[in-house]
């Protein structure tokens, strides 16, 4: 296999990239000066991918919730009742994993031994061993895991937020299921989805560090037949209206103070590369220069005592979804909504600040460049953009591309005062 | 990567961590204090106050606008706890120049000065609203630290287990105490610790020359004060009068456990490498006896792990479990003390743990924020040793040392936040 690189000079960072005969595609981001480096493969699989054509099957299946995330704690298992922790711990790494909406990712951290490492990784990836026995194990841990997340209000006012705004896409169920859900889970169903989302062609691996291209072919080579090469994966997407379900939802949990977020579901998904980035871009700028440190609206919620440091925006596109999240803590967290409301209409009537926006771009700029600090933010962001076919390269000149009639279409399109979103999470005291 | 040092006068010291494979440089400044109880929730409010506004940048609006003018700098301002000290420290994180079309090192240093010498005063004291204002942000704070069970339950541990000692003291402040705070109180307190406290300005990343001498010129205007050092009284085993078990109620589905122990090992000692080793290999490490037991055979928790300070010389375990599963998890948790203790454990699980410790220590090489914390650490335990070196001595930590060390490790407290499962 051969590798492309692609450089930008300004940021001063460098990629290669090529695609295996499997259909694995592979990055490498060399960063020779860290003491860390780094790996991070992954496949298109998450908690959205409930509905699919297993491979060499015609009929369709439906899984229970939470299986991409089981699935992630069971291929740590071995054949020998070991676990692949006990073999990074050979070599010292410090290894991890995690499943989203969309992405099941391996990962490890080394300072030493890189292709030791990297031959563990695409080992256990690629030899999942599934017994009721262990299954049964595993389901007391992940209740844990499923019962500590019940109990985080940031996880439950997020969660709530994205079942008012969804109807039907999977995005609303929580990643890890619940403990009725993942009781109905079976060997049989595990290597379904192993034999279907774990095949190359569905998969990426994205290495930073001091690393070689060819050295990492050389170990993807040994694990993985260059004939393995197997059809696209059947998935099915669910139909999703673009109203919202409802605009207020509410949850009573131990916490001393209101908790809310307030979200803005988008409505034109199905969109990915470049278009996506910008999407992401100019929605970042809007929500910088309306509710970001510097903006009025921020300075008066702050002043007025309805908003505090905990306040913060957000914003997710994927392909298949994609939202905006203003969230904090608040005493009151309806004013602060309607102020977030008010703060967008006006802005579509009066338009935007242009040196508000050039500030914005400067930020977005110094951000970008601060990620590259960290070999593991570099990883991670870069698997997840090239999932959804972006270069994470581009993105200072793509900054710079987008104009003022861009981010006004933007402002009029996404930022749906009649569609928006207010969860709170209330102390289990207050009426 | 050595660091470099210099002063600015007496009291005052600069230290150059130079690294230069970083998009962005590093400047802060931290004054230490002893931590009492009568002074922490006004140095608490103080961090925030400051962050307000100052002399040349008014209010936040103006601070932030500035900040993003240079490619997002950023200010943090906050207090943390060292050993028996507090430290107010005030940092910022900004773009290095080589990446940029223009100069922002000069007005990003400016920036930090700012917010930490010239605050935005009204009748010489901290302006009316801004310290209203910021009270009330505290006792939301505060109040909001229940909100993290988890957190929560090891705080409330490390709590009853030092109280009335300066390490009991929260780092956050106290309620009870905030009403009492004025413009002209936190105003005469802020003067005592810029003018009085000793301080370290930590500058990191790729500084030339003339940067460095410039940082020296804009802060050459601190006073001399008097550089006394603050002790750190060592949590002994012996000080263990008996052993405390306290359980809360909360409506929570998934009980919190936390455990403190006394060890007494001196953080500049021979021992601190054994204690290393103990703690990644007992439960520090995903390999840990902790982890692959507690978690995996015995599936009772989806975290369970043990600290240490080193400083103070403390270890905690903390984990989520049922509630009827407490008796268990507790004899889980001594049960595998017992077995480090007697020395049920291979020589493969001694090296795996000295390999975990090589690469969280090399790995901190990567960030500036952990080389800084790693020097200070160094600085004020009072012996300086590269992570080479440290990790040398690692190394030759045998089967015997660990056993050696964990007899010493003894239960203080348990804290048990007690949910009602479902």
């Amino acid at each position: 296999m051969k590798f492309r690189c692609v450089e930008n000079t300004r940021v001063d960072e460098r990629i290669f990239f090529g695609t295996h005969e499997s259909g694995l595609k592979i990055y490498v981001i060399p960063k020779k000066e860290f003491s860390k480096s780094y790996a991070i493969y992954g496949t298109e699989y998450g908690s959205l991918h409930r509905e699919f054509i297993p491979l060499g099957d015609t009929e369709k299946v439906v899984l229970p919730d939470g299986v991409a995330h089981f699935l992630e704690h069971k291929l740590f298992e071995e054949e020998d009742g070991t676990d692949a922790f006990n073999r990074f711990a050979e070599t010292g790494a410090s290894a991890n994993a995690f499943t989203s909406f969309n992405i099941t990712a391996y990962l490890f951290t080394c300072t030493d031994r890189f292709y030791d490492n990297l031959d563990i990784l695409l080992d256990f990836v690629n030899k999942p061993y599934f017994t009721e026995k262990n299954i049964a194990k595993e389901q007391g841990i992940i209740g844990q895991e499923i019962k500590m997340y019940e109990d985080d209000p940031n996880w439950r006012v997020y969660f709530n937020a994205l079942t008012a705004m969804y109807h039907n896409n999977p995005v609303k169920i929580d990643i890890a299921g619940s403990v009725e859900s993942i009781a109905k889970i079976t060997p049989e169903l595990l290597y379904k989805c192993t034999d279907t989302f774990y095949n190359p062609s569905n998969m990426r691996l994205v290495c930073v560090g001091d690393v070689e291209p060819e050295k990492v072919a050389e170990f993807v080579d040994k694990h993985i037949p260059k004939d393995r090469v197997s059809g696209e994966v059947v998935k099915f997407e669910v139909a999703e209206p673009k109203e919202r379900v409802q605009e207020y939802i509410e949850q009573k949990l131990s916490v001393s103070s209101p908790i809310f977020n307030i979200a803005f579901k988008e409505t034109e998904t199905g969109v990915c590369g470049e278009e996506l980035l910008k999407r992401e871009i100019e929605t970042d700028i809007l929500l910088e220069v309306l509710f970001g440190n510097s903006s009025s609206a921020y300075s008066e919620m702050y002043e007025k005592g309805i908003i505090d440091g905990s306040f913060e925006v957000d914003c997710e596109f994927e392909k298949e979804y994609g939202f905006t999240l203003i969230g904090g803590e608040s005493k009151v967290p309806k004013e602060v909504y309607e102020k977030v409301l008010s703060v967008i209409k006006d802005a579509k009537e009066k338009g935007i600040d242009e040196k508000a926006v050039k500030r914005a771009k400067k930020l977005l700029i110094g951000d970008n460049l601060r990620k590259f600090n960290n070999v593991e933010a570099v990883g991670v962001e870069f698997i997840k953009d090239f999932m959804k076919n972006i270069n994470y390269l581009d993105y200072t000149e793509t900054v710079e591309k987008i104009t003022m009639e861009d981010i006004m279409n933007r402002l009029n399109t996404h930022f749906d005062t009649e569609n928006a979103v207010l969860s709170v999470v209330k102390p289990l005291e207050e009426e | 990567m050595a660091l470099i040092k210099d002063k600015i006068c007496e009291g005052v010291n600069l230290y150059y961590i130079p690294a230069d494979h970083f998009k962005t440089n590093r400047i802060s400044i931290r004054f230490h204090l002893p931590a009492e109880r009568e002074n922490i929730t006004k140095i608490s409010l103080l961090t925030q106050v400051l962050k307000r506004g100052t002399e040349k940048y008014k209010d936040m609006k103006e601070i932030s606008e500035k900040c993003d003018d240079l490619y997002g700098a950023s200010v943090g301002a906050g207090t943390s706890r060292m050993g028996d000290r507090i430290m107010v420290g005030i940092s910022e994180s900004m773009v290095a120049d080589r990446f940029l079309s223009e100069r922002i090192l000069p007005e990003a240093i400016d920036m930090l000065k700012q917010v930490v010498f010239f605050p935005y005063l009204e009748n010489g004291v901290f302006k009316k609203e801004y310290v209203k204002q910021e009270k009330e942000n505290l006792r939301t704070y505060i109040n909001g630290i229940i909100n993290d069970k988890k957190s929560y339950a090891n705080l409330r541990c490390n709590q009853i287990m030092f109280e009335g000692d300066p390490f009991g003291i929260s780092a956050y402040g106290y309620i009870e105490d905030i009403d009492g705070i004025t413009p002209e109180n936190l105003y005469e307190e802020y003067q005592r610790i810029i003018s009085e406290c000793p301080a370290d300005i930590f500058i990191s990343g790729s500084y030339s020359k003339e940067d460095i001498e410039l940082v020296k010129k804009e802060f050459g205007f601190m006073k001399p004060r008097k550089a006394e050092d603050i002790q750190t009284a060592l949590a002994r085993p012996e000080d263990i009068k008996t052993e405390k078990r306290v359980t809360e109620e909360m409506q929570v589905t998934q009980s919190k456990l936390a455990m403190g122990f006394r060890i007494g090992v001196d953080p500049i000692g021979e021992e601190i490498y054994d204690l290393t080793v103990f703690n990644c290999l007992f439960g520090g490490s995903p390999f840990s006896k902790l982890f692959m037991n507690v978690r995996e055979k015995m599936s009772l928790a989806y975290y369970v792990y043990s600290s240490l300070d080193r400083m103070k010389s403390i270890m905690q375990i903390s984990s989520g479990i049922e509630a009827e599963n407490y008796e268990k998890a507790l004899e889980g948790i001594f049960g595998q003390l017992e077995e480090v203790k007697k020395g049920n454990f291979t020589e493969e699980d001694l090296e795996a743990s000295k390999r975990y410790i090589a690469t969280s220590f090399n790995a901190s090489k990567d960030s500036l924020v952990a080389l800084e914390r790693n020097y200070l650490r160094q600085l004020v335990c009072g012996k300086e040793e590269e992570i080479e070196e440290f990790l040398d001595n690692i190394n030759k930590v045998r089967k015997e040392d660990v056993c050696a060390v964990a007899h010493k490790v003894k239960l203080d407290t348990i804290y048990f936040l007690k949910g009602e499962g479902k």
